[in-house]
């Protein structure tokens, strides 16, 4: 596991997030909380000045797939009214 | 009859032979239960009433010729996640301690309509996550391998529950490995299926774009059998896919003859924590596999720290506005390990999340390019065996033992396997991974390694109260 030590940086930084949320973090927990949140810092990291702006994510989507499975179920119900397509 | 063993087959066979009754099966496992879940703590609740009704339902239905198929009088239970109507469903937490349903969940009405009979409810981690802790309204599960030990979660009833022989199939759910792990870690298979593929209607959710049902259970035929009853589109699921089931028990025997295996060693092989022997694991499956006739070879996927960073920031900022207000208002509710995850929700950005959905789309490109030249990939599902409770992690880390979660950050479908032992005398797995709707190639893949590896003929641990 990398190291973590939150830095007084960070934790200044993870006071006013929790703050900001309205999350009271009991004080007896905040250095586990904070060295989790170094931890995921670290990680989030990674993802960041990896894309450039045609990179998009993925849920940019596209209606065909919504379309389809409600033709498919409009023809269904055609078919058991004996209706023709 | 001895009927602990059986698998669902042959339950099914001995059923429609009339060498046992759904109601005698019901009554087995309903003792088992009695008998080993104090030690165990896997039922938050049995239902045995709902049980009785169900099994003499089953008896009554195959006496009168009506045959629901292959679940038909077969004994199963839920994670407490699962909505069930008029049944108390608690997410195994304070905040929910009350909570009983107006209706089934998808997946339970599935289970009901297919003739199962429905032994109870399942201990989780809380809401999915948080655990194994002691400071919730339930304990949590052990693992019948090793009371010590943890099940690994957050399945964990449904894993105890089986490897305890009290059920041969369990529901769980998967939002970064909490079908697998647990399986993994207690010598079971578990198949988290293709995103889509199973509806999550009516299960509480943790992370809605990472969150799959699925099922555990004692061997690859169960759990072909138990997934041809869930699969399936439904129009009110949102992420649900209108796409055909194949029959998954047609592919079983087939071997794995000209079979192409990738296996993504840059995962597993060099991470300092990694038990060798879950490494040479890996290493004697692909031997076997070769010498049935596969294909097996090294491929590369992307960093593994990359899919890990994008499956942690999607969960937390999802788990975080679902529990929101219950955070701000009342945190002292939650278990001391779920409250610690779900805050640091608090401190994702905007920015964060969609950067981590930009790299899930980079990265499901890559596996479905790897995929493309590949039939199945193999690979770790754990690291290591099951931890004792006394070293079980906390907090959520880029350290995790579990190799689970990039599939459910690709959606792909995967099933944990057991392969042996270890020198620990705990189970140890590898992974599958197929294409997208491709749960049958996984079942035929698995159902080899099962018998190559000689796990079919392991003998589960003889547990006493």
């Amino acid at each position: 596991m990398p190291d973590t030590t939150p830095t007084e940086a960070l934790a200044a930084e993870f006071d006013c997030l929790m703050a900001r949320a309205g999350i009271a973090v009991p004080r007896a927990r905040r250095a586990t909380v904070l060295a989790a949140y170094a931890d995921l810092r670290q990680q989030i990291a990674l993802l960041h000045g990896r894309y450039g702006a045609a990179a998009e994510p993925s849920n940019v989507f596209r209606l065909s797939p919504v379309e389809r499975p409600v033709e498919r179920r409009m023809e269904r119900r055609r078919e058991r009214q004996g209706e023709p397509r | 009859m001895d009927t602990q063993d059986l698998s669902i087959a042959a339950m099914g066979q001995a059923l429609r032979a009339g060498a046992v009754t759904a109601r005698q099966l019901a009554r087995d496992a309903l003792a088992r239960v009695a008998a080993r879940d104090p030690a165990l703590q896997a039922f938050l609740l049995v239902t045995e009433a709902r049980a009785l009704a169900d099994a003499s339902r089953a008896d009554d239905e195959l006496r009168a010729g009506q045959d629901r198929g292959p679940m038909h009088g077969i004994p199963y239970a839920l994670k407490d996640i699962y909505d069930t109507a008029g049944i108390r469903t608690t997410c195994h937490s304070k905040l929910r301690a009350d909570h009983v349903p107006a209706a089934d969940s998808v997946v339970a009405t599935k289970l009901t309509e297919a003739g199962g009979v429905l032994l109870g409810k399942l201990a989780t981690h809380e809401f999915a996550i948080g655990g194994p802790s002691f400071d919730l309204p339930f304990p949590p599960a052990r693992n019948p391998w090793n009371l010590a030990h943890i099940t690994g979660g957050s399945s964990s009833g449904s894993a105890a529950a089986i490897a305890a022989r009290m059920v041969r199939m369990a529901m769980g759910s998967d939002t970064g490995g909490s079908i697998r792990g647990p399986a993994a870690w207690c010598g079971l298979v578990g198949i988290k299926p293709t995103y889509g593929r199973v509806s999550r209607r009516g299960v509480f959710p943790l992370s809605w774009t990472l969150d799959h049902c699925g099922p555990l259970s004692r061997c690859v035929e169960d759990a072909a059998i138990a997934l041809q009853v869930l699969a399936g589109h439904d129009p009110e699921d949102a992420a649900s896919a209108d796409v055909p089931v194949a029959d998954y028990r047609a592919g079983l025997a087939r071997g794995v003859g000209g079979l192409r295996i990738g296996i993504p060693r840059g995962f597993f092989a060099a991470v300092p924590t990694a038990m060798p022997e879950v490494v040479a694991g890996i290493d004697r499956t692909a031997a076997l596999l070769r010498e049935a006739g596969a294909s097996v070879e090294d491929i590369t996927l992307p960093d593994y720290a990359l899919f890990t960073a994008a499956g942690r920031v999607i969960m937390m900022a999802e788990a975080f506005a679902i529990h929101q207000a219950d955070l701000q208002s009342r945190l002292h509710d939650y278990g001391e390990i779920t409250a610690n995850r779900f805050v640091l929700g608090a401190a994702i950005t905007a920015a964060d999340y969609i950067n981590a959905l930009r790299a899930r789309r980079e990265l499901t490109d890559a596996v479905n390019a790897t995929l493309g030249r590949h039939d199945a990939l193999l690979t770790a599902s754990a690291l290591v065996t099951a931890p004792r409770f006394d070293a079980a992690p906390g907090a959520l880390s880029s350290a995790s033992p579990m190799q689970t979660i990039p599939f459910n950050v690709t959606g792909h479908p995967a099933m944990s396997v057991p392969i042996g032992l270890a020198s620990d005398r705990l189970p140890i797995s590898v992974q599958i991974v197929g294409r997208p709707f491709d749960e049958a190639m996984l079942f035929r893949v698995g159902r080899a390694i099962e018998h190559l590896s000689g796990w079919d003929e392991m003998k589960l641990p003889e547990f006493a109260a």
